[in-house]
């Protein structure tokens, strides 16, 4: 059922909820199903007026991956992922997600998805356990069957004492571990993840790093983006660099490093220049130091 | 990798829509202090129309045959009327199930219809929409086929109304993607809203067989015609009732249908639409940079510049602005037609359009709440932020009053009176700006973050009554604070120049002194509460 490799799980509560059945990992006597791609992307391109967000990205990620998406601010990471998850239609290309075209069978293709996407839009003024209880609810799982998942993410996630708090009085850190906990409910088979760890603290990172460890040890595919190069050298054993709406390399971390650290390749591929800080001249000690002013 | 555990068992998609919709209006009364009023209000108000309603459409059931259509035609075209250009006018949509939160879900096209149909018919509104119209059955409905014609008419006008409602709105949204487009869409909304209020209020005022040519017109509308129905249901003459209905129940459902087919599009476009905004948007407004240096780069005069930035860029403010002129100034032109007729007096009445603009700048701190740490973290005095705040939302109180009046004088062709208005206008715009500033650090409210230029608070919450009662209330205190003015103007209207200029001198210093009073008491309450502030102001307060 599943090769229990993996780092060690943190709680015993998440073996039954994220536990994953019916499809083997890429291995001898794999079925045609499993044979193919959790995420094949080809020719996607979208255009925001005279702007190209998305050049023509093709992505090919396998099963049982944990890939890590870089790039600078305004890239297209994100862009390229809400068009692979349904969330905005491209101009050119085609997405297929766990052998499903994500734009011909929407409905089917996001059963077999998770995403934490950026902007999180939650309900507000539903609580943490509510929100939890009533996404499992409208992915169509038995109401006892979402409630205890729903109760063991909470616990696994650390939010069970603020789990009847409404979703609004939440911080940053806990909306990201919410919004993570909707994404797995249904156990996906790919979970795509936008800046899972941004605003988020180290405990709550290592939470989060624990629940996708486990998932992806148990053949889930996990495919994210981040600005944090540790973060992706660590957890990643493929990466694609993007840059100007194109994947400007990829493959196998290691491959892709070529012996430097991630930070260094990713620096040289864009093409980062001089930061220019010596212009900030007005930044200088007698300012700082000097007397408040009141507006 | 699928669950085995995904079951068949699961409830309806429908329940669960209806259940989260239930659960976020229990969680505005029980868990948030500030919502928890506005739900009382809008509680108390939604048992008391619904009562109003079902005695209304009860009676008519035992009222003779030409009373009762009078009666019913025009209450099923009001009601419908009410639906569908109330949110929009009140800046009050309801989203609460808001669908883009819902975008990430396998959710099919058809259980989404049935389960956002559903969510809209739960909440105070709807449900005392529901017990208005059962007073229609209670009354109108006998055993047999009557009776069922009477229960499809009213369904069908619940249908009607719901639909057209969500229609409008999602059209609008769609319209969003221009600058000229959200205008047009929130200019024409507007239109069709003051005018279909205007002509309830000036039922009254219509003589017999004016009234009765206007119910003829209603009875071939379709909410109109639904009304009839019940009618001849009730005289058994029932072919005629089965066509009305049928009628009405085809573009009842032509217009779940536009709701959908606009949803379905809006579900994936958001994004498109955003960077859209954002390119055409540009810097189309050099000009007003240039003020900020003449003003000498003061801080009032660039939160001021800020603000009116912002009034030009976001669509919020813009629709605020544009509703409260276009229905402001039927308003003001519906005090005269009560006064009597449209005399060379008539200019006087244009004050009144102040009434729907009024919400805007009583909710200074309310609009782009989000980014209100920034000016309160760069040590900003709370004096200079409300100042520069109150100062770009001069056009909220001043344009609805300038363009009825001109109006009224166009109208009267009293120039001599239009001008005193003018100046009045432009001269004590203090006055409520003053209570506005009060009132914005009392009772702020935070602005939704949203694409949708009508959503201008949280639906379901109430927020709308409190605001509307904040309004009048804010009115009612400007009429008392600028007795005054009025005493004098009254006193210099038909004298010498000079005793004009001299009123008017007066007034400008009077309505200062408002403003500048208004300013320091809601500057010294606000001052050391700043961190309240922000948390009241919360933007993620303001969402669903």
């Amino acid at each position: 059922m599943t090769n229990g490799t993996g780092p060690p799980l943190q709680d015993a509560r998440l073996k039954d909820t994220l536990v994953c059945v019916d499809v083997p990992l890429v291995s001898t006597g794999q079925t045609e199903h499993a044979r193919r791609p959790a995420l094949l992307a080809l020719g996607l391109q979208k255009r925001f007026g005279e702007k190209v967000a998305v050049a023509g990205v093709d992505l090919r990620v396998e099963r049982g991956s944990f890939f890590g998406l870089v790039g600078p601010n305004g890239a297209g990471k994100t862009t390229t992922l809400r068009m692979i998850t349904c969330l905005l239609r491209p101009d050119a290309g085609t997405v297929e997600v766990d052998g499903l075209d994500v734009w011909s069978d929407t409905t089917a293709a996001k059963s077999r998805f998770g995403v934490l996407p950026d902007d999180l839009r939650l309900f507000e003024r539903l609580t943490g356990r509510e929100f939890l209880t009533y996404v499992g609810l409208l992915r169509r799982l038995a109401p006892d069957v979402a409630k205890r998942r729903c109760d063991e993410l909470l616990g696994v996630l650390g939010l069970s004492a603020s789990a009847n708090e409404l979703v609004a009085d939440y911080s940053q850190g806990m909306r990201k571990k919410v919004g993570l906990g909707a994404a797995l409910l249904h156990v996906p088979a790919v979970l795509f993840l936008d800046e899972p760890f941004e605003s988020v603290d180290p405990i709550s990172a290592r939470v989060i790093q624990d629940v996708l460890s486990h998932y992806r040890a148990n053949g889930g595919t996990v495919i994210f983006s981040s600005h944090v190069m540790e973060t992706v050298e660590r957890l990643c054993d493929y990466v694609a660099i993007v840059h100007d709406g194109l994947v400007v390399a990829t493959g196998p971390t290691d491959v892709v490093r070529n012996g430097r650290s991630l930070e260094q390749t990713f620096i040289e591929a864009v093409g980062a220049t001089a930061t220019g800080v010596e212009h900030l001249d007005w930044l200088r000690g007698d300012a700082i130091m000097g007397e408040p002013v009141r507006a | 990798m699928s669950t085995p555990e995904r079951s068949i068992a699961s409830p309806s998609l429908t329940r669960v829509f209806v259940g989260i919709k239930l659960s976020i209006l229990r969680n505005s009364f029980v868990r948030d202090r500030r919502l928890r009023l506005g739900m009382t209000v809008i509680t108390i108000l939604a048992v008391l129309g619904a009562g109003a309603g079902f005695w209304r459409f009860f009676t008519q059931g035992h009222a003779s045959s030409a009373e009762a259509s009078h009666a019913m035609v025009l209450s099923f075209t009001l009601l419908f009327g009410a639906w569908v250009f109330g949110p929009i006018v009140m800046g009050g949509v309801d989203d609460t199930l808001d669908p883009t939160r819902l975008a990430l879900l396998p959710i099919r096209r058809d259980e989404m219809r049935r389960g956002l149909v559903a969510a809209s018919l739960t909440g105070h509104i709807p449900v005392a929409t529901v017990i208005a119209l059962l007073g229609a059955i209670g009354g109108f409905a006998r055993l047999g086929l009557g009776g069922f014609l009477v229960v499809m008419a009213v369904v069908m006008e619940l249908l009607l109304a719901l639909g057209a409602a969500r229609a409008l709105a999602v059209g609008l949204a769609h319209t969003s993607r221009s600058r000229k487009g959200r205008d047009v869409s929130v200019l024409m909304a507007s239109l069709g809203g003051s005018v279909l209020w205007l002509g309830t209020q000036s039922v009254r005022l219509l003589s017999a067989s004016q009234y009765e040519q206007a119910i003829r017109v209603m009875r071939w509308l379709p909410a109109g015609a639904l009304g009839q129905a019940v009618v001849d249901a009730r005289e058994a003459r029932y072919g005629v009732a089965a066509t009305r209905i049928l009628i009405g129940g085809l573009l009842a459902l032509l217009m779940l249908r536009w709701w959908m087919t606009g949803l379905d599009r809006l579900l994936i476009l958001p994004e498109s639409v955003r960077h859209a905004r954002r390119t055409s948007d540009g810097d189309r407004f050099p000009l007003l940079g240039t003020w900020v240096g003449r003003f000498g780069e003061r801080p009032w005069a660039v939160v001021m510049v800020k603000e009116l930035r912002y009034l030009v860029r976001a669509p919020q403010r813009r629709s605020a602005l544009l509703v409260g002129t276009v229905i402001g100034a039927p308003f003001a032109f519906l005090q005269v037609l009560r006064s009597g007729h449209l005399g060379p007096g008539s200019v006087w009445f244009a004050p009144a359009s102040l009434l729907f603009g009024i919400g805007a700048s009583n909710n200074l701190l309310g609009a782009d709440a989000a980014a209100l740490w920034l000016e309160t973290s760069s040590g900003l005095r709370m004096r200079t932020l409300l100042a520069g705040k109150s100062l770009a939302a001069i056009p909220y109180v001043v344009l609805p009053v300038l363009v009825s009046a001109t109006a009224m004088g166009a109208l009267s062709g009293n120039v001599v009176d239009w001008l005193h208005v003018v100046a009045l206008t432009l001269l004590c715009w203090g006055v409520p700006l003053g209570i506005g500033c009060l009132v914005s650090v009392y009772a702020p409210f935070p602005q939704p973050d949203t694409g949708n230029p009508f959503a201008n608070r949280r639906p379901s919450a109430g927020e709308g009554c409190l605001i509307g009662i904040l309004g009048v209330l804010g009115l009612g205190c400007a009429a008392v604070l600028l007795s005054p003015v009025a005493l004098l103007t009254a006193y210099s209207r038909h004298r010498a120049m000079v005793v004009v200029l001299a009123s008017l001198v007066f007034s400008g210093a009077w309505s200062l002194g408002i403003w500048i009073t208004g300013l320091r008491l809601a500057a010294r309450h606000a001052q050391r509460r700043e961190a309240e502030l922000l948390h009241d102001l919360g933007q993620r307060r303001g969402s669903h």
